[in-house]
C-alpha cells in the first residue's frame, strides 16, 4: 500500500509566513495535524528533536526537512511541503535561511520510503527547485504535486 | 565496502543521502558497495569505510571514525555528493 502512498495538492502550500524556525514547522504541518494524520504531539517531537540534536534539519540550502521517529503520533504516513515567502533562522551556518520546508511523518523505518524517493528525485533537479520556490497558485501545486508522484521512471527498478 | 550515512534519527536525511549516494554509485556502477543509514547513538554498532553526516552532527562523532568521514552541507544536490564522494572511494580504491 505504501507504494501508492502519494502526494496531493493539499498538502504543498504556498508563500506561507513564520515568525521563527518552531511556528514554520508548525505552519507546514497544519495540512497533515488538520486531516488528523499527524497529532499535535508529532509537531512537538519534530521541534524537540531539533532543541535536542541542532539544526541539522536544513539539509541543503533553504530547505529544512522536518521529522520525528515514528510514533503513535503518526496516524498515518504522510508528507506536507511549505514554501515561505520570508527566509526563516533554523541556526544552520551553511543552509540558513530557510524558505522551504517539508515534513516527513511515517508510521514506520520504511512506510515512508517509496514516497520520499519521489520527493528526493524531485529534489535532485534543480529546475524542479526553482518552479516550486516560484509557485503561488492552486494550479502550480496541483502540477508540482503530479510531478512529485509521476516522477522517478528512471530510478525505480 | 560499506558506506554509512548518519543523521540525528535515521529516518530523515541520512535516508535521502542514502539515496542519493545509491543513485551516484549506479551510475558509477559500483555495485560492490553497501549503503546503510544509522542515528548517531549507533553510530559505534555500525562499523563502516566511509561515513557521511552533516557539519552539526559530525561534531559528535567518535573521535577514530572521523577520518573516515565526509561532511556534506548539502543533502539534495547529487552533483555537490558526488564532489565529495569520489575522492574518498578513489583514495580507498588504492
Amino acid at each position: 500500500m505504501s507504494d501508492t502512498l502519494e502526494i496531493t495538492p493539499q498538502e504543498i502550500q504556498l508563500n506561507a509566513t513564520a515568525s521563527n524556525w518552531e511556528d514554520a514547522i508548525k505552519v507546514a504541518s497544519k495540512p497533515l495535524v488538520d486531516s488528523n494524520r499527524i497529532t499535535d504531539a508529532y509537531v512537538n517531537n519534530m521541534i524537540e528533536s531539533v532543541k535536542k540534536l541542532g539544526p541539522y534539519i536544513v539539509i541543503a540550502p533553504g530547505l529544512a526537512l522536518g521529522h520525528a521517529r515514528p510514533s503513535e503520533a503518526v496516524k498515518e504516513t504522510s508528507f506536507a511541503i511549505t514554501t515561505f515567502q520570508n527566509g526563516i533562522k533554523f541556526g544552520n551556518k551553511d543552509n540558513d535561511p530557510v524558505d522551504l520546508v517539508v515534513i516527513l511523518a511515517s508510521t514506520s523505518d520504511t512506510a515512508h520510503l517509496s514516497l520520499l524517493q519521489k520527493i528526493v528525485t524531485f529534489l535532485n533537479d534543480s529546475k524542479n527547485l526553482d518552479t516550486l520556490r516560484g509557485a503561488t497558485t492552486h494550479a502550480d501545486a496541483v502540477l508540482i504535486a503530479n510531478k512529485i508522484n509521476g516522477g522517478n521512471q528512471h530510478e525505480s527498478s | 565496502m560499506k558506506i554509512v550515512a548518519v543523521c540525528g534519527l535515521g529516518v530523515g536525511s541520512s535516508v535521502i543521502a542514502k539515496m542519493n549516494i545509491e543513485s551516484i554509485l549506479s551510475e558509477e556502477k559500483r555495485d560492490d558497495i553497501d549503503v546503510d543509514t544509522v542515528d548517531l547513538g549507533s553510530i559505534t554498532s555500525a562499523p563502516a569505510d566511509i561515513y557521511v553526516t552533516t557539519r552539526e552532527l559530525f561534531e559528535g562523532f567518535p573521535d577514530e571514525d572521523r577520518d573516515k568521514t565526509i561532511v556534506l552541507t548539502n543533502f539534495v544536490d547529487k552533483n555537490d555528493i558526488k564532489a565529495h564522494l569520489d575522492p574518498k572511494l578513489e583514495e580507498l580504491d588504492k
